[in-house]
């Protein structure tokens, strides 16, 4: 059964004239790992804040159709406890930081404490969760003193740490070199790996058709496209909707323009390395 | 259907703002050189967007927070905290929806509040506040005045210019905060009314 | 990776020195108790005694640095100038000396050295309480005794923000001189550069609230779930509560005395 169900959601912020989500309909099943993209201001961060309850509890306005989280219709929903269930990681590092702890590893710790998990748990788990996403030198320091990308890094650490089953990730790697990047969409790959239900908006495509199960691809407000990478990476008209297609994608489209045909089109390097290979013996 | 308790929880998250309004907004005019304090901008803020509890927090904390420096500040707190209340009734009264309403704003609270700190400063600690305003206070009772009269026309003087340049600062404030902010507190619907 | 610091959480924080290391609620008890204690007395003997007595306590917990920066300033203030206000203005019958408006008596004196004597052991006290007592310390004792973790929050953050509002107006306030804003000349340009600076910084500050409320309740600060702590503090010794007991009812029974000789 369907974990998340949409049906006809629409929905309009307070005071605002236009809906920011229009007639979406999409059912979310769990074990999965969705990669959400589409244009900018298209309605991504509005879809999360609805998967997270916080659309219409907190942000109040005027939400029309109707949704389930887990069965639980999402009006009759207490966000509270939702907050134990899903775990919610978006984009700005400032504000993710909680600025009442004065060390990277108490703040990882808070999460948790909040959860009533038992003191030994949480500091195994602390330990652990800072080697996965390898900020170990920073347990020690002020959380309140780190760079933009260090805090991105630390407020990932901190809600993957309290292990909840299904995880929201609003563009988590905004502030991240090349490297922080891969190494963030490695450690959603494990989580993928450990049966967890991964939501994730993110810009870097090419990282997204590697990892994901998924796509949806959201423009307007309107769910323009979903289903498999592979199926959604093919309909190359999205590129008219403002939706960004990876470089394997690209380079098999331009050259099947000139005459060299793909059997079908590769989101990922190693795919598109391999059927160029196939197709030169 | 919506779930009263998410009303206050933005309360929560703007109280250390408020507080720390008031203590940034008083180190500004120390480092501008500034002969007032402007240090009740966030308690008339919160007050005015979240209500009186609220608004009482944020001056109970921020005269904690200033008594560290100075401990002999602690007695004012209480007027602090009285600031909070001002702050939710002036909104409730729409007294935060023009210019010429923060200027007679300021001038009340002004009276208000040095009518409450004079006996303070008087009795506690004889007319002495610790401030450049003690200069004028010891210059009045050399020259003959009784320490009450002499307290009161030091604290009104530099009261005045303190609280209406402050409400200038609140009323310019509270108008530059997006509606569909405002509309999420709990004082919102005293701030909407142009929108309908 | 050297995991030796994690040591500190698998026991009871100390930080070695035995003033310190009093559990933060006995120092609040103690800090009231001996601040208080001089209004009581109504001896300014004693309340200088107090005052003596706790910048002797202060060297004694390693942190005189930072309770003597605060504390000159109450000394200055406070101990001298607010002393000669009294001593010239307070009526007073034996005449010292007299010049113009000023009229210095025996009687001015001695409420000049009353008063000052309160202020200034009130004003240790409570210094001392500040800086001998980390606030995360505190808070989670509030929370042990069953205070809302709202309330934690609300002081914990209170700081923090003040740490980076500090932070913010400094970048405002060099953006807006890079910006040919007066920040000096005389008051009325520095006061007109006032407002460009508090103005984007209290903005800022709040439209960030929406977030920082997502933010933490991502962290479950609002789940309906009994907390436990990283944080673990000593025990108070015996020897401890009987010092505060016994110092309690000290000023318990002096109170009670002040009363009886009042009414009598």
């Amino acid at each position: 059964m369907a974990f998340i169900k949409l049906k006809n959601i629409t929905y309009t912020y307070p005071l605002a004239k236009e809906p920011a989500l229009r007639n979406m309909s999409c059912e979310l099943e769990r074990g999965k790992f969705y990669g959400v993209i589409g244009e900018n201001a298209g309605g991504k961060t509005t879809f999360c804040n609805l998967l997270r309850g916080l659309i219409p509890h907190f942000y109040r306005g005027e939400l029309e159709g109707e949704m389930t989280i887990d069965g639980q219709e999402i009006r009759n929903i207490d966000v509270d406890i939702l907050s134990t269930q899903i775990g919610y990681i978006f984009q700005n590092p400032f504000t993710q930081i909680s600025g009442v702890k004065k060390t990277v590893f108490e703040e990882i710790a808070l999460g948790m404490e909040n959860l009533g998990v038992p003191k030994e748990e949480i500091i195994q788990q602390v330990i652990e969760i800072a080697e996965l996403v390898k900020i170990e030198d920073l347990l020690q320091k002020d959380p309140n003193q780190l760079s933009g990308g260090q805090r991105q890094k630390v407020a990932f650490a901190s809600i993957i740490a309290m292990d909840t089953d299904v995880f929201v990730i609003d563009e988590p790697t905004s502030q991240l070199d090349p490297q922080g990047t891969e190494s963030i969409f490695e450690i959603i790959d494990k989580l993928k790996k450990q049966a967890k239900t991964i939501i994730l908006v993110e810009h870097k495509i090419d990282l997204v058709a590697e990892y994901a199960d998924e796509l949806i691809v959201i423009g307007q407000g309107e769910i323009l496209a979903k289903g498999d990478v592979h199926q959604v990476l093919s309909d190359f008209s999205l590129q008219t909707r403002g939706v960004m297609f990876p470089q394997a994608a690209l380079l098999s489209k331009a050259l099947s323009e000139k005459g060299f045909d793909f059997p079908n089109i590769p989101v990922t390097k190693s795919e598109c390395i391999q059927m160029l290979k196939e197709r030169m013996r | 259907m919506i779930n009263s308790k998410n009303f206050t929880k933005l309360t929560i998250f703007l109280i250390p703002i408020g507080i720390a309004v008031n203590v940034v907004g008083g180190q500004l005019a120390v480092l501008l050189k500034l002969p007032v304090f402007l240090d009740a901008i966030g308690t008339f803020v919160v007050g005015a967007l979240c209500g009186w509890a609220p608004g009482v927090i944020v001056g109970l904390g921020c005269g904690l927070i200033n008594a560290i420096s100075l401990p002999t500040l602690l007695p004012y707190t209480i007027i602090g905290m009285l600031f909070g209340v001002l702050g939710n009734f002036l909104a409730k009264k729409g007294m935060f929806s023009a210019f010429w309403k923060a200027i007679v704003n300021g001038l009340g609270v002004a009276f208000i509040s040095t009518c409450m700190a004079v006996p303070i400063t008087a009795i506690l600690y004889g007319g002495f506040v610790g401030t450049g305003a003690s200069v004028i206070v010891t210059t009045l009772m050399t020259a003959g005045w009784g320490v009450l009269p002499a307290t009161f026309v030091s604290e009104l003087s530099t009261e005045l210019m303190d609280k209406i340049i402050s409400m200038i600062v609140v009323f310019l404030v509270l108008k530059a905060i997006p509606a569909r902010f405002v509309v999420k507190l709990p004082n919102g619907k005293y701030f909407l009314k142009e929108e309908k | 990776m050297d995991y030796g610091f994690i040591e500190k959480y698998n026991q009871p924080w100390t930080s070695g020195n035995p003033i310190r290391d009093l559990n933060p609620l006995s120092k609040l008890n103690l800090m009231i108790v001996l601040g208080l204690s001089p209004f009581v007395v109504q001896n300014y003997v004693y309340g200088f005694g107090m005052a003596l007595l706790f910048i002797i306590i202060s060297i004694l917990a390693g942190c005189f640095r930072s309770f003597f920066s605060l504390y000159w300033k109450v000394l200055l203030l406070f101990g001298f100038f607010l002393f000669l206000v009294k001593a010239a203005f307070s009526p007073g019958e034996h005449v010292i000396f007299q010049i113009w408006g000023i009229r210095v008596t025996y009687e001015s004196i001695f409420s000049g050295l009353n008063i000052v004597s309160l202020v200034l052991a009130f004003s240790g006290a409570f210094i001392l309480f500040v800086k001998t007592t980390p606030m995360d310390e505190f808070t989670y004792m509030l929370e042990q005794k069953g205070v809302s973790h709202v309330v934690s929050f609300i002081i914990l953050s209170s700081f923090q923000t003040i740490t980076d509002l500090g932070q913010n107006a400094k970048i405002i306030m060099e953006s807006q001189k890079a910006r040919g804003i007066e920040t000096e000349g005389n008051v009325f340009q520095r006061a007109k550069a006032y407002l460009p600076v508090i103005g984007p910084l209290i903005l800022n500050a709040i439209s960030s609230t929406e977030e920082k409320s997502i933010a933490m309740d991502a962290r479950a600060f609002s789940a309906p779930v009994k907390h436990t702590y990283l944080m673990e503090l000593p025990k108070p010794s015996i020897k401890e509560k009987i010092i505060v007991l016994g110092l309690d009812i000290i000023f318990v029974l002096l109170l009670i005395g002040r009363i009886v000789l009042w009414l009598l």
